[in-house]
């Protein structure tokens, strides 16, 4: 099978986006294997055909960008190898995710990234998980208004309240920290409202926008409000900073289903096991425990 | 999971249902028209359509809930202003029944719709706007059959053009400029006693305040 690499996404024109990729020296016949370039607004998809299967090319023009205004929609592309006489033997590059049109991380910010997941992952952060929010797709038909662009009724569980069908990605496990906000009551007219406002530091994946959900071990859930601080190096990310918003609990948000199994729920640990262990004691605690907190297993 | 039971979706419909809310059918009505009004337009001419990527113009209600076509000008949205009931009948009863078998609750609402032209330049703005403004007259009768309407008023103002930087601050050119119309507009809404579960409602009620 070839090798897709140094993919490329590049535009100076609105109407379209150009893809270019190499393939690795190889000694096989390229004209046994065909390019499909999928495209999506979500990294992990789902993916869909841009392109029909064609080979030995290596630039592709979507010109089915038009009009899309929004500075912070991404759209994600990448290609399918796949064998002519047995199109059902294929691999995917990039492996992981998608490229889109971004500036490509230098070393120094691969590293600084590197460093701050891992401070999040090991020791300020906790497990949280990530729904996206769709932006594109199949409106929604039970709720959405198309003349006047807006949703008629409330908590609509075919879209989650976002007028598109499905209303949020797949979630993605990310290590977060969320500040602990203040709790309060806020003694409206219409009765007692309560009301948990704070920010939340993140590494630089998931990439935040307005409007997703985060949700927290505890079954906490949060909207990632509309102003998010993105620190990068030489434009590619590095960490980000986003208010948050607590949902409440009436509403559809909570339906969002986290799919673990009931032996992951039980054994669900949001943050690494040494942080609820002390290894120099051993009282209370086997040696052989002791020992494999600091070391590990073997 | 936790238990969401709490949480109060609508039922589980396969089609969409308008609400029966007079207001939400005018607000329809006018977008309908300034659809209609904005499709037949030559390309390059503000020419609406109902796909947001090919459109040149947006024409939508307030607060519309699609992000994906934000920074897009021209724009065109409108706004309900407040309604209230005209008391132009007694007891807002249209026919009074002396045997009370039959009531018609009946009564003007006046209420107003502000049209907003957002556009990169001031004039831009206006021209549309003033569009708008002398069409109203020639479909008046139209509206009003889309939208149930009963009257639309002819003091319709065109406002001023906004100042520079007063929708969104930070540029050094002028980016969005506003021009708003606003249209007085009047419904008549009517319950009649012969509607359906008319007095089972009303008995429900009444004995659940402990009247009889």
């Amino acid at each position: 099978m070839i090798k897709v690499t140094n993919i490329q996404v590049r535009s100076f024109d609105l109407g379209y986006l150009d893809l270019y990729w190499d393939i690795s020296p190889c000694h096989e016949d390229i004209n046994n294997y065909e390019f499909v370039v999928e495209k999506s607004d979500n990294e992990f998809g789902p993916y869909e055909d841009l392109t029909i299967p064609f080979t030995d090319r290596y630039h592709v023009r979507d010109n089915t960008v038009a009009g899309q205004h929004s500075f912070y929609r991404k759209i994600y592309y990448r290609i399918r190898v796949q064998e002519r006489a047995n199109t059902s033997n294929f691999e995917i590059f990039p492996e992981v995710g998608g490229a889109r049109l971004a500036a490509k991380p230098d070393l120094i910010a691969l590293e600084m990234a590197r460093i701050n997941n891992l401070k999040l992952k090991e020791f300020t952060g906790r497990k949280v998980w990530v729904f996206t929010r769709k932006t594109s797709g199949q409106r929604c038909r039970i709720c959405f208004d198309e003349v006047s662009q807006r949703k008629l009724i409330a908590n609509c569980s075919a879209c989650y309240g976002t007028g598109w069908v499905g209303g949020y990605n797949a979630p993605i496990e990310a290590y977060a920290l969320i500040v602990t906000p203040n709790e309060q009551t806020i003694h409206a007219n219409v009765g007692n409202i309560n009301l948990e406002n704070t920010s939340m530091m993140m590494g630089n994946y998931p990439e935040l926008s307005e409007g997703d959900i985060v949700v927290e071990a505890e079954n906490i859930r949060w909207r990632i409000a509309s102003t998010i601080s993105k620190v990068s190096k030489a434009r590619a990310l590095i960490r980000q900073q986003a208010p948050v918003h607590r949902i409440p609990k009436s509403d559809v948000e909570y339906m969002l289903p986290i799919n673990l199994s009931d032996e992951e729920l039980r054994d669900l640990i949001v943050s690494p096991e040494r942080n609820y262990t002390n290894p120099q004691t051993v009282e209370g605690d086997s040696l052989k425990g002791a020992l494999t907190n600091i070391f590990g297993e073997k | 999971m936790a238990d969401n039971s709490n949480i109060n979706t609508p039922p589980d419909v396969a089609t969409f249902l308008l609400p029966e809310d007079r207001l939400i059918m005018s607000t329809r009505a006018w977008l309908i028209w300034l659809q209609g009004l904005f499709k037949n337009r030559p390309a390059g001419r503000h020419r609406w359509s109902p796909d947001v990527n090919e459109t040149e113009v947006i024409i939508s209600d307030h607060s519309p809930a699609g992000m994906e076509v934000t920074n897009k000008r021209p724009m065109i949205t409108t706004s309900r202003g407040g309604a209230s009931f005209s008391s132009t009948s007694i007891n807002q009863v249209m026919t009074p029944s002396l045997d009370g078998s039959k009531t018609v609750y009946s009564d003007l609402i006046g209420t107003s719709m502000t049209i907003s032209v957002v556009a990169r330049e001031g004039l831009e703005a206006q021209d549309l706007a003033y569009m708008i403004f002398r069409m109203i007259p020639v479909f008046k009768t139209q509206i009003m059959r889309l939208g149930r309407m009963h009257a639309i008023g002819n003091n319709i103002q065109v406002t001023q053009e906004s100042q520079h930087g007063q929708i969104v601050p930070g540029s050094s050119t002028p980016e969005w400029k506003m021009v708003q119309l606003i249209i007085p507009f009047y419904i008549q809404d009517t319950i009649s006693s012969e509607e359906k579960d008319f007095y089972t409602v009303l008995r429900a009620v009444t004995l659940h305040m402990g009247l009889d």
